[in-house]
């Protein structure tokens, strides 16, 4: 009976911290997994006011007007175009399926205006004359987050309306 | 029991008691873990690996369950408060007030947070004060009012939580912030009493 017990208590330790980190790793993937499908996967929403009506991810920014993509590129690229807008902060932050935010770009590191980027899967061939800003996503599926800042009030309208000129377009 | 049932009932046990034993584990660890890997400073802790690929697994999984889409630390650095400056948790019955100068960063704002860690619905819409909309003294210092009665002065309205929690976002932060993020001057948060 002792060394049932004790094979017994041997295996429960063994389990539990075999379980403990597969939890741990697990974690991350599962919240990512349940936000990726809150939404259509490769659309670019775009949102308004951040207010305590938003509930997609927690602790949201209302001082941000977000648009967010939730992509897959196994199938093909997606190339986004963006206005960036004038002394103000805006940025992109690519996030892979654990959550690692592999990429950002913000407003004052943008080579050109409007910007481009072309994400690719790892391992994708990139055209030779390839002019956009190339992005590897470490993941075939993950999450694309614009950043435009809203200063005050009166720069909603002005917000929303360079938040408009940016888009995708799947394929190269 | 013969043999084989006792191995049978053993591998049961080892598997239902050991899989609830770690999955409960692994969540009670994952705050109090990535609490201690992060930096402190008065009542602000924030960590630095937010967002980053060199995260620790206790760190990635509190950033996935608290704050999902940081943005990695030379972009914004995320302090977050769940106390005042005395050590105490931060409670909705009570007023207090957040004292600071402006921050050596391209902007910053505070933001307070429900339990639940989102926005605490309000009449007002009013969710955060930030560097260009907070009212300064001539000496260049501001005072944020939270509690549950209105304020004059620049106030954010805790509506009908019971607890809450503050996020101040430090976007592009100074190369001093940078370097010394567990020393540097924040605002203070100041308990002024309790109902």
């Amino acid at each position: 009976m002792n060394r049932w017990l004790w094979w017994t208590a041997l295996a429960t330790v063994a389990v539990a911290v075999i379980v403990h980190f597969i939890t741990l790793f697990a974690i991350p993937i599962v919240i990512m997994n349940s936000a990726m499908t809150k939404y259509p996967q490769n659309v670019l929403m775009k949102g308004g006011r951040t207010t305590a009506d938003n509930r997609m991810v927690v602790r949201p920014s209302p001082d941000l007007v977000y648009s967010i993509l939730l992509y897959d590129v196994s199938q093909q690229p997606i190339r986004f175009k963006a206005q960036i807008p004038a002394d103000t902060y805006w940025s992109v932050a690519f996030y892979a399926a654990n959550t690692d935010n592999f990429f950002v770009l913000n407003d004052q590191q943008v080579q050109s205006n409007p910007v481009e980027i072309l994400l690719v899967k790892q391992g994708a061939a990139i055209p030779e004359n390839e002019k956009a800003q190339v992005v590897v996503s470490p993941s075939d599926r993950g999450i694309m987050l614009v950043r435009h800042l809203l200063v005050s009030d009166d720069q909603y309208d002005q917000v929303v309306k360079i938040q408009g000129q940016s888009s995708i377009e799947m394929g190269y | 029991m013969n043999k084989t049932a006792k191995i049978i009932a053993g591998i049961l046990i080892a598997l239902i008691v050991g899989s609830s034993i770690g999955i409960g584990s692994a969540f009670a660890a994952v705050d109090v873990m990535a609490n201690r890997f992060s930096i402190h400073n008065g009542p602000w802790q924030a960590s630095l690996a937010a967002g980053s690929p060199q995260a620790d697994p206790y760190t990635r999984a509190s950033i996935a369950m608290h704050y999902l889409l940081a943005l990695n630390q030379f972009e914004v650095i995320y302090y977050n408060a769940y106390k005042d400056d005395n050590g105490d948790p931060l409670q909705a019955d009570c007023t207090y007030r957040i004292e600071g100068k402006t921050l050596d960063t391209r902007w910053w704002s505070i933001t307070a947070y429900g339990a639940d860690d989102f926005l605490i619905p309000n009449e007002l819409n009013r969710y955060s004060y930030n560097m260009d909309n907070v009212k300064y003294d001539a000496d260049n210092n501001f005072v944020i009012y939270l509690s549950k009665t209105p304020k004059t002065d620049d106030w954010l309205p805790l509506g009908d939580q019971k607890t809450f929690s503050l996020s101040l976002r430090l976007y592009n932060p100074g190369q001093l912030i940078r370097d010394h993020p567990d020393i540097v001057e924040l605002p203070h948060i100041i308990m002024e009493g309790c109902k």
